[in-house]
């Protein structure tokens, strides 16, 4: 037990430490770094990127790029890391370091074409200067139906608030690795939306799930809305166990167990009676 | 080694001369195709080291070939070794006499091609070093662990089987050959088990072989029954079929008498067998390819016409590139030359001479072997869901040299069993023989 806590101290530490530690300077061999993207950047482009992006880097760069993937990858929003020539970043993408896979076997053409996708990933000054909204959420629980209502305003300078209409909202479920999206919907003139949120989704064990709510608008931002509610069907844990032939060895199906040892017994059986025969015979020889 | 070993004894007849003289001496030829064996052998374990400390990917097998020429040459291996049990337990069974010179030389072509095969398998693993997880932690449910077992089982038992009828000859070799080396000598006394030769000794053999010969048959048929559940019992394209097992050892059983024809060729030559092995003997051995291969057709014809009718979609996107895509040369050299002029050949009495019946065996294997590759290799190509977003050569599967050289080391493996064996034991059961000669003298003595 003693050296079970140790270790887990010892991962602990190991951890904070590889958090704390940045990647090491990745220099570019001269000649390399000059190569040309032979691709110009248009509205193609950039989306054939994206869901390249999507598909093969999102995993550890994080949907925006910052690098915060289920593991620690290069942050590709900062201004360091955009100063870097297409070549440059072309060479580290087709050569790969640490936990950052080479990616030479794929086809270039779509590699220069995530490398005009990544550039679009430095717009965090444009963020910056969304306007400020609010996102809060309705829900009536004494009502058997599962429905959620989001309401989006700013504060005007009197400080009264004003509605927002036709800003999408999208709703998620938190789940282990990410949100699973249930739906999205725009805003009304009074600056409402409603949901019917679908049912059977698996929450906790006692049907627990929590509900994000993001506004989703290139003009306005606004922390996301969190609530809890018991929408789900409870968690029961895996089915007890059967005996099948996907099940594991312990549970394989008696029939099977039966014959395969049946058969195996006989036929050994047999060799075993045939090598006493051998024997037999060895013995037969030294009486004569 | 000295050539002149002493014949000890005035009292060996003929036969005993004529068919043990081979254990005797080593000729040149002989010495130096051991040679090129082993250094085969050498390239392919330079190669297997390669790919051991490298990983898998010297190998052309990636996520959607994830199975290679190296299963392709296990299927083929576990095919060849079918023989064993058709030539010694069906046709002794049946008491075909004429096949008694054959038998022990497909009951070795039986153990070398199984043991190899069990190799391939290991060969074909990236962490060859877990094996044994195989079996602690292998569920019984998986057709690969029926499979790990029925070819140990049946590895076993040919073992066996070669060994029981080779009892009376090793006694003989221990009497007769005393100028061997020390080892060798020992060797035959302690295989030999006190055979004398006695009346209740060769009762009790001949219950042994008996035994084994019924035990055989299920076994044999199942071992390659079982590998061709390992891809029947998938729903892939190609694969999923339900007269798999009898497609597999119908197509055995070609091979495998392709193979001895062809090893009965070899020995007859080398070893001036001319008495033993007859042209009677490549006469019947030409029918039994014949009426093999014409079985095996008659499965082909099953197993591409019914499919090729329906073209249900994925079904046919593979079936269509066998018959006219990219595998569509392969396949159709396989089929005509491999399968259908050899039957057309072999039906006329001339080719069924010596030469030329070795010559369309030669092509009968090799047609066998590119026809497993084509079973294995194609279906992975046409998968339930579409190949998308995968670097470009994980859209085809050509085999590297590391595969190929390993290959071909395997080949040679199976090929050097084969002729070390032949040096320490005659190639035809002398005893057997001798008694059935005397047999057919007696027959003939009393007018019967
Ligand atoms: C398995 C996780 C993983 C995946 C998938 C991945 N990366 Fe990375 N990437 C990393 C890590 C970790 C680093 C930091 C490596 C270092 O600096 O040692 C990195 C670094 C980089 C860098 C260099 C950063 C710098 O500091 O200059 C580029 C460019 C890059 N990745 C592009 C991509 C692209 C494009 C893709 C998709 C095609 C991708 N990565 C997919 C983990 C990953």
């Amino acid at each position: 037990m003693r050296i079970c806590g140790n270790s887990i101290i010892i991962m602990l530490l190991l951890a904070c430490s590889l958090d704390v530690l940045a990647f090491e300077p990745w220099n570019v061999p001269g000649p390399e770094g000059g190569r040309k993207n032979p691709l110009k950047a248009d509205k193609n482009v950039i989306e054939n990127g994206r869901i390249f992006f999507m598909n093969t880097c999102k995993a550890c760069h994080g949907e925006q790029g910052l690098g915060n993937g289920v593991i620690k990858a290069a942050d590709m929003t900062t201004a360091k890391f955009q100063s870097q020539t297409d070549g440059e970043l072309f060479y580290k993408i087709t050569t790969g370091r640490g936990q950052m896979p080479s990616f030479k076997a794929m086809n270039s053409n779509d590699l220069w074409q995530v490398i005009i996708f990544i550039r679009t990933l430095a717009g965090g000054a444009k963020q910056v200067l969304k306007k400020n909204a609010m996102l809060n959420l309705i829900i009536d629980v004494n009502k058997p139906e599962k429905q959620v209502t989001g309401v989006v305003y700013f504060m005007d300078e009197a400080g009264q608030k004003q509605p927002l209409e036709k800003i999408k909202v999208g709703f998620y479920v938190q789940r282990m690795f990410g949100l699973l999206p249930v739906g999205s919907k725009y805003t009304n003139d009074k600056g409402y939306v409603r949901l019917d949120f679908p049912s059977g989704i698996i929450g906790d064990t006692i049907g627990n799930l929590n509900l994000v709510a993001k506004l989703e608008d290139a003009e306005y931002k606004s922390a996301d809305a969190l609530a809890t509610v018991k929408w789900g069907l409870p968690n029961t844990g895996l089915k007890k166990a059967e005996r099948t032939l996907w099940a594991t060895n312990k549970l394989a199906p008696v029939w099977l167990i039966l014959s395969f040892t049946l058969t195996l017994l006989v036929i050994f059986g047999v060799i075993i009676y045939v090598l006493l025969q051998v024997r037999k015979i060895h013995r037969l020889g030294k009486i004569v | 080694m000295t050539n002149e070993v002493p014949f000890a004894m005035g009292e060996a007849s003929e036969i005993q001369k004529d068919l043990i003289m081979p254990v005797m001496k080593v000729s040149f030829k002989e010495k130096l195709w051991t040679r090129l064996l082993m250094v085969i052998i050498l390239v392919a374990t330079f190669a297997y080291i390669k790919q051991l400390t490298t990983g898998l990917g010297v190998t052309a097998m990636r996520d959607y070939s994830a199975w290679g020429i190296y299963i392709s040459h296990f299927v083929f291996l576990v095919a060849v070794s079918l023989i064993g049990a058709l030539v010694t337990a069906i046709l002794k069974l049946l008491k075909i006499k004429w096949a008694t010179p054959l038998t022990r030389i497909s009951e070795i072509i039986s153990v070398a091609a199984v043991l190899f095969a069990a190799i391939t398998i290991v060969v074909d693993m990236g962490r060859p070093d877990r094996l044994l997880y195989v079996f602690i932690h292998g569920r019984i449910q998986s057709p690969i662990i029926w499979d790990v077992t029925v070819v140990n089982t049946y590895l076993i038992i040919s073992l066996i089987l070669l060994y029981l009828p080779l009892i009376p000859d090793i006694a003989l070799l221990r009497d007769t050959l005393t100028g061997k080396p020390n080892w060798q000598r020992k060797l035959y006394t302690l295989l030999a088990v006190n055979w004398k030769g006695t009346a209740e000794q060769k009762k009790v053999l001949n219950r042994a072989i008996g035994i084994m010969l019924v035990l055989v048959l299920p076994v044999a048929f199942s071992i390659h029954t079982v590998t061709s559940w390992l891809f029947a019992v998938n729903m892939r394209a190609g694969w999923n079929s339900t007269i798999f097992g009898p497609y597999f050892v119908s197509g055995a059983f070609v091979v495998g008498a392709a193979a001895v024809i062809v090893a009965m060729y070899v020995y007859r030559k080398t070893q001036k067998l001319q008495d033993y092995i007859t042209d009677y003997h490549f006469d019947m051995m030409g029918k039994l390819l014949v009426l093999t291969m014409v079985i095996y057709f008659y499965f082909n014809i099953n197993e591409f016409l019914v499919p090729g009718y329906k073209m249900e979609r994925l079904e046919g996107s593979e079936l269509l590139e066998l018959f006219m895509g990219g595998h569509a040369p392969v396949f159709w050299i396989t089929q005509i030359a491999g399968l259908i002029l050899p039957i057309l050949l072999l039906v006329f009495k001339p080719m069924r001479k010596p030469l030329p019946i070795m010559l369309i065996s030669l092509v009968v294997i090799a047609g066998s072997w590119l026809k497993r590759v084509l079973i294995v290799i194609p279906a992975q190509f046409h998968p339930q869901f579409p190949i998308q977003n995968v670097p470009k050569n994980f859209h085809y599967y050509h085999p590297t040299f590391f595969e190929l050289a390993i290959t071909m080391g395997i080949v040679a493996g199976v090929l050097l069993v084969i002729t070390v064996f032949s040096r320490l034991f005659p190639i035809i059961l002398v005893v057997e023989t001798e008694e059935e000669r005397h047999c057919k003298i007696d027959n003939k003595a009393t007018g019967r």
